[in-house]
């Protein structure tokens, strides 16, 4: 039976490089993929992706299950730093990036790695694809700007040519809707 | 802090886009109002599932070896003591055996003689190589054990003194004249100290090791006195 996250975590505090190793091969592809997609540059995601976790190893016995998922956590260093990354450089980023980021939500599939986690991520990703179709174009536009450009509510209003508070509800409206549409589908396949 | 509960913002604290001063304002109320830490909690939930849309691309190989690389006891220097190091040994049965071998060395007089007896008890199943006190420390005492396959090793060491806080043994390991860190520790009292050795490349490609003194937390390479040294 494969060791749960927590498991790997507690064993990763226990600075057991080989949980690390196994943690890699569960989630490097997550977050590879998120890192390249807000960075858009390869080299810019390995060195994300090297310090994420260099970080989950130095912090591991930080990490709190009762207080969110572990692909939460790890998601969101990667986001923060990506993010961070992104603002101060200067130019565009190239490579994968997509310029219009609402409609880059293809979805690929395949890992031979870990096949039971890598069937999970795809059910996921199936399960937020569908959420996400299913909010308002606008809604869902807004989040992901917010989430991949990390822009502010004003540089959404200055880039969409709308005004703030229509941005700030879209936001509010996106973010809230797409908790209960999860929540939902969560409650329908526990 | 805000007195009402800033519920229209807190979709976009979540999201950490919020500005300069929402952004403060929100934090300090957040931070003392339960009721808002944890709806901030599930929105950053409901939040993080955004990371799913990303196209999933296959990381080069080499960055797993590169992380591996930089966790490495150089890089993440902890002391540990003998408990510490115990403990770490449990899920792997590899290293089990190698515990149950460690204590069995230190549960005898002559460490020495014990590891030699033992080896000729499992010659197929353990490696061992000895390290001899050098230097200042003619009376350092080492054994290194090693699993068949080379994934795994330990060094015990005996009558080595104790460093105190500012400084550390580390163990390297020599490939060609290269040296690669082992791992640091640090002996007890009576001089006896134990580790598990962390490598990026098989044991069973090093050729000899050295034992240093090194500053706590040890030292990308060798630059203090070698006090043992060995080989396979």
């Amino acid at each position: 039976m494969l060791p749960t996250d927590e498991d790997l975590l507690h064993q990763i505090a226990r600075a057991q490089a080989s949980a690390l190793s196994s943690l890699y091969d569960r989630y490097g592809r997550l977050v590879y993929s998120l890192a390249l997609r807000i960075v858009g540059n390869s080299t810019a995601a390995e060195e994300i992706t090297q310090d994420v976790f260099v970080q989950v190893w130095n912090n591991a016995a930080s990490y709190q299950p009762e207080l969110s998922k572990l692909t939460t956590w790890l998601t969101s260093i990667t986001r923060y730093r990506a993010i961070d990354q992104l603002r101060r450089r200067s130019a565009r980023p190239d490579g994968h990036m997509v310029d219009d980021p609402v409609e880059d939500l293809v979805l690929t599939a395949g890992n031979e790695a870990v096949p039971e986690i890598q069937v999970e991520n795809r059910a996921e990703q199936q399960r937020l694809q569908q959420a996400l179709t299913e909010l308002p174009e606008e809604q869902r536009a807004v989040l992901l700007l917010a989430y991949f450009k990390g822009m502010s509510q004003p540089e959404m209003a200055a880039y969409l040519g709308q005004p703030l508070g229509t941005i700030k509800t879209r936001v509010r409206l996106g973010l809230l809707k797409l908790r209960r549409m999860l929540e939902s589908e969560e409650s329908r396949n526990p | 802090m805000i007195l009402e509960h800033p519920t229209d913002d807190l979709p976009a604290y979540a999201l950490g886009i919020l500005e300069e001063e929402d952004l403060r304002a929100v934090d300090r109320h957040v931070s003392g109002c339960p009721v808002c830490r944890d709806e901030v909690a599930q929105l950053r939930e409901a939040a993080a599932n955004l990371a799913f849309v990303s196209p999933q691309m296959e990381p080069p190989a080499r960055l797993k070896r590169q992380i591996m690389d930089r966790v490495s006891p150089v890089q993440a220097p902890r002391r540990r003591g003998l408990g510490q190091w115990l403990r770490n040994l449990q899920p792997a049965w590899g290293v089990a055996a190698l515990a149950v071998i460690a204590l069995l060395v230190i549960g005898n007089l002559v460490l020495w003689q014990q590891v030699r007896t033992l080896t000729e008890r499992t010659p197929q199943s353990f490696q061992v190589a000895s390290l001899n006190g050098l230097g200042s420390l003619p009376e350092g005492r080492g054994v290194m054990i090693v699993t068949q396959n080379g994934r795994f090793g330990t060094l015990v060491v005996d009558r080595l003194p104790d460093l105190g806080a500012d400084q550390q043994y580390q163990l390297w390991l020599i490939l060609d004249g290269e040296r690669t860190s082992g791992g640091v520790f640090s002996v007890d009292r009576y001089g006896y100290g134990a580790m598990v050795i962390r490598a990026p490349l098989s044991l069973n490609e090093y050729t000899s090791f050295g034992v240093t003194i090194e500053p706590v937390g040890g030292s990308p390479s060798p630059t203090g006195e070698k006090v043992l040294g060995g080989e396979f």
